[in-house]
This record gives C-alpha cells, structure tokens and sequence, in this order.
C-alpha cells in the first residue's frame, strides 16, 4: 500500500501525466447480456482498446484529463470492402480519492466511421441468389456519450481501468453502454 | 518479429459482418424522422394486433444511439390498395399493406414468402412499402405466424423499406431467412447497416439522445437528471467514506 501511494504521488505529480492504455472495447453491453442464447458474440462487438490520456493537474486534487481511444482492430465485412472505425473522445475530470483509486467522469463523442469500397455481393435471397450493393464512400455518426471510469493502481505507474461510457443518456430507447477494461502505464 | 507480429495482430482488421444496400450507392430516405401508414384492410389478422406487431417492429430500429431515425406509425389509417402502390400512384409513402393477390403482385412465390418490399427508384428513397402476403391457402399467409415471429418479419422488412439488403450473417436480422428465429434481434451488423445510412451526428441533432424532433423539458424528463446527479454524489460520498475509514489506518 506504501509503494501504491508513492507510485500515486509520482504519477500524477504537478505537472500531470500522459498515459497509455490497452485492453478490450466492448459495445451494446446490456444488449449483449440480455440477448438470446448464441447471439451474444454478434450484438455486440469486442476488440482491442488502446487508448491515449493527458492528465492536466487542476489544483490539489483534480486532473483534467482528455483522452482520444481507438478501437482495434476496426470492424469490416468478409470480403474487406466495408471498414469500421470506432473512436471514443472524452473530456474527463479524474479524481484522486484514495492513494490507489481515482474516478473519471465527464462527457466524450464516440465517433464511428464507416467507409465502403463499394461493388456488388451475391446473397441468398429466399428462392434465389441475389445482388446487393455494398456501401460505398464515407459515413460518419458523432454521438455524446458520459464516462464514468474508475482507475486503480497497481503498481509504479500501472493502473488497471474500468470504463463506461453511456451513449443517449436521456433517451430510454436509444441508451446504450460501452464499457472497456485497460491496463494503463503513467509515462 | 514478436514486435512485428503485435503489429500485425492489432492492425488487423476484425471480420465482423456482411450487411448491404437495397441498391448501388443507396443513401436512405431523406427524412430521419418516417411515419409509416398503414392500411389494415384485407389483412388476415386484426387491425389492433397489426399495429401492435408494426410498433415493435418500430423499436427495434428506434433503439440504435448512432443512427438518427426515428420511426412512428401513422395513427390514421391509410386507404392505398397495393394496386395503387404498384402502378406508383399511392401518395402517402412509405406504407405497410395487406395483398390478397400477393403472388401476381410480385412475382414471388406465396408458399415461402410472408412479405417483401418495393423501393421506387429515386435517391434518396422517397417512395415504398412493405407488403405483407395477405393470399388466403398460401404457407406464408401472415395469419400462419405468432406475433413474436410476424414481429421478426416485419423488423426485417421494415430493415429494406429504409434502405439495408441482406446479410450473410445468419443471426443478423437482415438475414434472408427467419427459420429457426424466434425474436428480433439487432446484431452489430444490423446497427452498422443502419447507422452507415443514417449516422447520428449530435452536434446537430440534438444532444445526449435527445431526438431529432425536438420534446419540450418537462419535470418527467428533467427528474431523471436531478436524481442521476444526486445519486453519483451520495455514491461518492459513500465510496470515499467506506474506503477511508477501512484503509485509511493502514496508510
């Protein structure tokens, strides 16, 4: 506990810190839980994260903290011509509240981005094989979302993180959790 | 090589799915916010039920945060006969019919289709319908479903009359077939289809969820907020109190 509460002090020193972190992204959480049985590896997606943080020291005990992750690999259809970006952009406020535990909150865009190659793919379509057309060119969805993470330490500037990100917070249809659990290092 | 092959493993794309578009370089329909007409007559089954199986049918496409669409069932009654939608006169696109000549209608055979869609051929979309086999003696006349199932076959249709084709993904619901489904599901692959089409953006469509068409604030919408933000205070309050006096001495 000792050696946690120096790596703390270290790592979030006066000047702030910027740190990086991996681990895995997963979406439509409460969809996948609640989904029938074999669906749930396909109403959701779960990837690789990796995600970069700056933390700006806002006096004693606040740190701002913006922080651009990437979801990874991107999502694509079977023949590669359809790419997915996910993008999860936050303006977080971190707070200390113990020498091992800080919370995140604040607001973030998660950001999708879709492009299409375009072309033509043949598909079952009941009686007979069918075309259909593959999308083509760039598609781009820009939805707010609040974080709320909390980001424990583990060792000298290792710290494992838990983060939700709720999109369409007011909306009792459209709400939806994201969450990703990382493993971050102070630089 | 280990570097190399991290590289490799972490830029590489993950297959996911195969979701497509009604046609080539199809953008949807213009409006985000489509309210569907109905019209229940000649249909085998009872107008409530029918409005009640479009309804779920609706959500499940209203409840995707990425896309912007948000789709509504007229409250009046459409009087468009499939006829009318096929020689291109109907006025009140898009609609939901029943077709009592499904088979000459649309060339499709009855036995094994319980509904199709027609898109015009303008772009964006201003003009179709879902119509539903409504051919007495057929297999896949609509009476023949429960309402979990017909709910299925109609999220699926609806899923073409706003633009997506097919799936290659079995448990996609733009899937080709319905056997062995039993409810609605939207996989990743439906949601990516949908908000590729018709992707949210927040910055102009209203905040955090709020729709498209904009709601006055009300208490009931405002109450939530209020208890949300009190309930994180209290919780931390609860949590630093909890973790201070058990760890706090061990410091």
């Amino acid at each position: 506990m000792a050696i946690a509460s120096q790596a703390w002090a270290s790592g979030n020193n006066a000047e702030g810190y910027f740190a990086i972190d991996a681990g895995m992204f997963g979406t439509n959480l409460a969809q996948r839980f609640g989904a029938p049985a074999g669906y749930g590896s396909e109403v959701s997606s779960l990837t690789g994260f990796l995600r970069f943080r700056k933390g700006f020291s806002l006096g004693k005990r606040f740190y701002f903290e913006p922080s651009l992750a990437l979801a990874l690999p991107w999502r694509t259809n079977v023949d590669g011509s359809t790419m997915i970006f996910p993008i999860q952009f936050d303006l977080d406020v971190s707070v200390p509240i113990f020498s091992f535990l800080a919370i995140r909150l604040g607001p973030g865009i998660y950001s999708q981005l879709v492009y299409g190659s375009g072309g033509v793919v043949q598909l079952n379509n009941g009686d007979s094989f069918a075309n259909f057309a593959a999308p083509s060119g760039l598609s781009m969805s820009f939805t707010f979302t609040t974080e709320i993470g909390l980001e424990i330490l583990l060792f000298h500037h290792v710290s494992l993180n838990f983060d939700a990100y709720v999109l369409a917070i007011a909306s009792q249809a459209r709400r939806t959790y994201q969450g990703a659990i990382s493993l971050g290092v102070k630089l | 090589m280990k570097r190399l092959l991290w590289v490799f493993v972490l830029t590489s794309p993950l297959l996911a799915g195969a979701w497509t578009l009604g046609g080539s370089g199809l953008k949807g329909w213009q409006t985000r916010a489509l309210t569907i007409n109905v019209n229940p007559s000649n249909c085998p089954i009872s107008a409530s039920t029918l409005d009640s199986v479009i309804d779920s049918a609706l959500g499940v496409w209203n409840g995707i945060a990425t896309a912007n669409l948000t789709l509504t069932r007229s409250s009046v009654d459409s009087t468009t006969t499939p006829a009318q939608f096929i020689a291109g006169t109907a006025t009140d696109a898009p609609l939901i019919l029943c077709d009592t000549t499904f088979q000459t209608d649309l060339s499709v055979d009855p036995s094994g289709v319980p509904a199709a869609t027609k898109l015009g051929s303008d772009n964006p979309v201003d003009y179709g319908a879902v119509i539903l086999n409504a051919q007495a003696g057929t297999a896949a006349e609509i009476s023949n479903f429960d309402t979990g199932v017909l709910t299925l076959i109609l999220a699926h249709e609806i899923g073409h009359l706003l633009g997506l084709g097919h799936s290659s993904l079995s448990n996609a619901l733009m899937y080709y077939s319905v056997a062995n489904k039993t409810v609605a599901v939207l996989t990743q692959d439906d949601r990516d289809g949908i908000s590729y089409l018709y992707p949210r953006n927040e910055f102009q469509d209203g905040a955090f969820g709020c729709a498209a068409v904009h709601r006055p604030v009300t208490k009931a919408r405002v109450f939530p907020f209020i208890w949300f933000t009190l309930m994180l205070g209290l919780g931390y309050a609860l949590v630093r109190y909890y973790f201070r006096a058990k760890f706090e001495p061990l410091l």
